[in-house]
């Protein structure tokens, strides 16, 4: 009885760990709470820039602009519900607490920008700038902080459900052991060589033993073959849309700038050679090259770990996406894309560019009031984005159903140990009453 | 007055930049015809220099050489096969301009400042008096905002025709523009936060500055200007360290935030920072000597003299300065003895009260 107890709290453990694992990953699919916090801190301040750019009032703008402080109030109910969730997780709660206050700073700085930017002062633009860099280096590092107590939860939820059940295992021959043992005795003790009660009791336990092992086999057959696989590849996947979002918030960054983050080296002799490196750009163009980059490494795991041609698909459509946002990066009015567009044209014939009308098209989103140079990439962008969402949408799915197969599997093998349990304690007991009555009955044979 | 006081500094300290300077001196002017003869090798570094501060000066040897143009053509009609023909025949000027210095460039805060008119402030206006004389429409600019290291790096490369971007015209730099006459001279100064009494810069009795008070403590400036060789000097004598920002607001906003004790760059960009933050104060004495001029390409493809549209430029330069009367990008009150007055007045005395004086400077022109 107590095997059949341990079977049913073994499996049911595991259960309860799927089910764990399930709901985390529910928080971390598009759309769930970790997802939400993390793209609504990006959307404050992709408003925040546009806003800059806009030089005016949210509401002045009517609904071509989002006013920034709606989007703190997103945050603000995303960490309300995150810290309702994670009442216990003293990490998480800490991450709450750093996000809020770090709120603080971070408006308080962009409200500088914003209110320089109005009067027209220069200054405003290292705010913006000061402001990018605390919500890039420490409030979204203080979200994904969150998003991974929940990736290690689905990690760890998921090892415990694919665990060996040694200790059941151990009491199973323990008792298979206790029962063959009684067999013994009571053939050695009695007249009666086989009992069939017993005989069945033991059968009962062997098949209790078996029907675990084999629930827990399928289990973690399926949470280590089918289920794991689609959290892997959805936690490659969030990562790529992480460095998207950066991504695409430093083109605006680089929009908004002007290249006033940029910055120029010149060799120290003629004839003179200038390299111009501006940093939201570099971060952009490093993060979506092949090989080295932070968007392609995590794309590539993404796509190693995908198991349903579903996703490879929109993760293929990521990549294409990735390759043309990567082309697109050379048409931005930047002052780092203006030298080599230079030194291009001043090379072959020796003579100056300006002059060369092919040039002066280049020149001109950098010269003139520029609406149109950020469309290209932000499109990429989106399409970029939308890939990745359905193909992370489709691994929650994914992993969701085979989890809740295994959870199936394991909730019929807890009620049928349960039940093969009794009949084993029943029948045992029976088989071992009858023998002892038999021995105190003077049917006791010779030793 | 700021600038007539660096004037006043002292004849012995001419001749001593004369000395610092003899490197400079001896060095040809660049003057290739064409852009495919490479220029000169410098006979100085462009890296900063290390050693001890040196006394003030108050001349250079590399100021813009070319004679202005006279007579000057009339606005709209440049002489056929010139550069400036060339410009009008594209039908916009391409000018490098700073959009991170307030009251010198800077963006236009108009919601719709019409075309020309995106960026503001001193240099913004001389390149309006330019664009006037060539196409006789002040507002043919089409304006490419540089960064303070790649001011250069655009004029040599022939990304734009010209830059206005409160350029120190030095000897290294000649090797890799031209300059025009000096339009304003300035002076590197110290920027602190107005309650503190304690920084300051002193010149002793041979005209060397010191910096008191920043023992072990941090100034901002920008890297690759004038400004970083001047204080690195008095860093290592005075025991503080420089603070290599990327721009000046950057500078700005380090000093805001307590990171740095003072910033320091020319106190023209200073008077443009202290009337974006009035909370700040000029520290002591100016200790250094920083003529400012427009630059342009070493050399034009379609000029077969290169300095000709440098002398059209210090011929508008010195239109400018004189007392006649024509085309002014700002207007002029009976009070203004110039055109350049009038832009004084307009964007460093409004920028620099209280510190001005009712003298308005004159400038002084190469040349």
């Amino acid at each position: 009885m107590g095997l059949a107890v341990l079977a049913a709290w073994t499996v049911h453990q595991r259960d309860t760990a799927l089910q764990n694992a399930t709901a985390a990953g529910q928080r971390l699919d598009i759309g769930g709470l970790d997802d939400r916090l993390y793209q609504d801190l990006i959307a404050m301040q992709q408003a925040e820039v546009a806003l800059f750019q806009g030089r005016v009032d949210a509401a002045a703008q009517g609904t071509r602009l989002t006013d920034p402080y709606a989007d703190l109030g997103l945050v603000d109910s995303d960490l309300a519900a995150l810290k309702a969730q994670f009442g216990t997780s003293v990490r998480v709660q800490r991450d709450i607490s750093l996000i809020s206050g770090e709120m603080t700073s971070y408006f308080s700085t962009e409200a500088i920008a914003q209110d320089d930017n109005r009067q027209g002062l220069p200054v405003g633009a290292a705010y913006l700038r000061d402001a990018s860099r605390y919500l890039t280096d420490d409030t979204l590092q203080t979200a994904d902080d969150i998003r991974k107590v929940d990736e290690d939860q689905v990690s760890a939820d998921d090892s415990a459900a694919a665990a060996v059940p040694w200790p059941l295992l151990a009491v199973a021959a323990i008792s298979l052991a206790c029962l063959v043992g009684v067999q013994i005795l009571t053939a050695r003790y009695t007249r009666t060589q086989f009992d069939p009660w017993l005989l069945l009791g033991t059968a009962a336990t062997v098949i209790v033993v078996v029907w675990s092992v084999i629930a827990l086999s399928v289990s973690l057959h399926e949470v280590g073959s089918d289920t794991s696989p689609h959290a892997v590849a959805a936690h490659a996947l969030a990562q790529a849309l992480v460095a998207d979002v950066q991504d695409h918030n430093d083109d605006l960054l680089t929009l908004a700038d002007h290249g006033e983050d940029c910055y120029a080296s010149t060799s120290r002799n003629a004839p003179y050679v200038y390299t111009v490196k501006c940093r939201f750009e570099t971060q952009v163009v490093d993060s979506l090259t092949a090989l080295k980059g932070q968007l392609r490494a995590d794309l590539a795991l993404a796509s190693a770990d995908a198991l349903d041609r579903p996703v490879r698909a929109q993760i293929g459509i990521a990549s294409a996406a990735a390759t043309s946002w990567l082309a697109a990066e050379d048409a931005l009015p930047t002052l780092q894309n203006l030298a080599v567009a230079a030194k291009a044209k001043q090379e072959p014939a020796g003579s100056y560019p300006r002059y060369d009308p092919p040039f002066e098209k280049v020149l001109a989103p950098y010269t003139g009031p520029d609406t149109d140079s950020g469309t290209e990439v932000t499109n990429f962008s989106g399409l970029f984005q939308r890939a990745v969402n359905t193909a992370i949408e489709h691994e929650w799915a994914s992993y969701d159903r085979q989890a809740g197969s295994a959870s199936g599997a394991l909730t019929g093998a807890v009620t049928g140990a349960v039940l093969l349990g009794l009949l084993a304690a029943a029948t045992g007991g029976l088989g071992i009453a009858l023998r002892v009555a038999e021995y105190w009955s003077a049917g006791r044979r010779p030793v | 007055m700021r600038i007539n006081r660096v004037m006043r500094i002292g004849g012995a300290a001419a001749v001593l930049a004369a000395v610092l300077l003899a490197g400079c001196g001896t060095a040809p002017l660049v003057t290739a015809t064409n852009v495919t003869i490479p220029a000169p090798e410098p006979a100085t570094s462009l890296a900063p220099p290390s050693g001890s501060p040196a006394p003030v000066v108050t001349s250079s040897d590399c100021l813009g050489s070319a004679p202005a143009m006279s007579p000057m053509p009339r606005p709209g009609h440049m002489p056929a096969g010139s550069t400036m023909a060339a410009i009008k025949k594209r039908g916009y000027l391409i000018a490098g301009v700073d959009q991170d210095s307030y009251d010198w460039g800077y963006p236009n805060p108009s919601l719709s400042p019409g075309p020309g008119r995106s960026y503001l402030g001193f240099d913004i206006d001389v390149l309006h008096a330019l664009a006037y004389a060539i196409f006789r429409n002040a507002d043919d600019i089409h304006f490419v905002p540089v960064t303070q290291d790649f001011r250069m790096g655009a004029a040599n490369q022939g990304i734009v025709d010209v830059v206005a971007d409160s350029i120190t015209i030095n000897c290294p730099r000649t090797y890799q523009v031209h300059f025009s006459i000096d339009y304003i001279n300035a002076a590197q100064e110290l920027l602190v936060p107005r309650d503190n009494t304690t920084i300051a810069v002193t010149l002793d009795s041979r005209n060397v500055p010191h910096v008191n008070g920043l023992a072990g403590g941090k100034v901002c400036t920008v890297g690759t200007t004038t400004s970083v060789q001047n204080l690195t000097a008095l860093a290592k004598a005075d025991g503080f360290s420089v603070v290599l920002a990327g721009n000046w607001s950057d500078c700005l906003v380090l000093l805001q935030q307590g990171d740095v004790q003072a910033f320091s760059t020319d106190d023209t960009i200073l008077g443009g920072i202290e009337a974006e933050d009035p909370y700040l104060k000029l520290a002591g004495d100016p200790f250094s000597y920083e003529p400012h001029g427009l630059a342009f390409p070493l050399a034009d493809p379609y000029s077969t003299k290169d300095t000709e549209f440098i002398s059209f430029a210090n011929g508008v330069l010195l239109a400018l300065e004189s007392h006649t009367s024509g085309y002014c990008p700002e207007p002029r009150l009976s009070s203004d003895t110039s055109c350049w007055a009038a832009l004084y007045r307009t964007w460093v005395i409004t920028a620099q009260l209280p510190r001005t004086t009712s003298q308005v400077p004159t400038p002084l022109f190469a040349g």
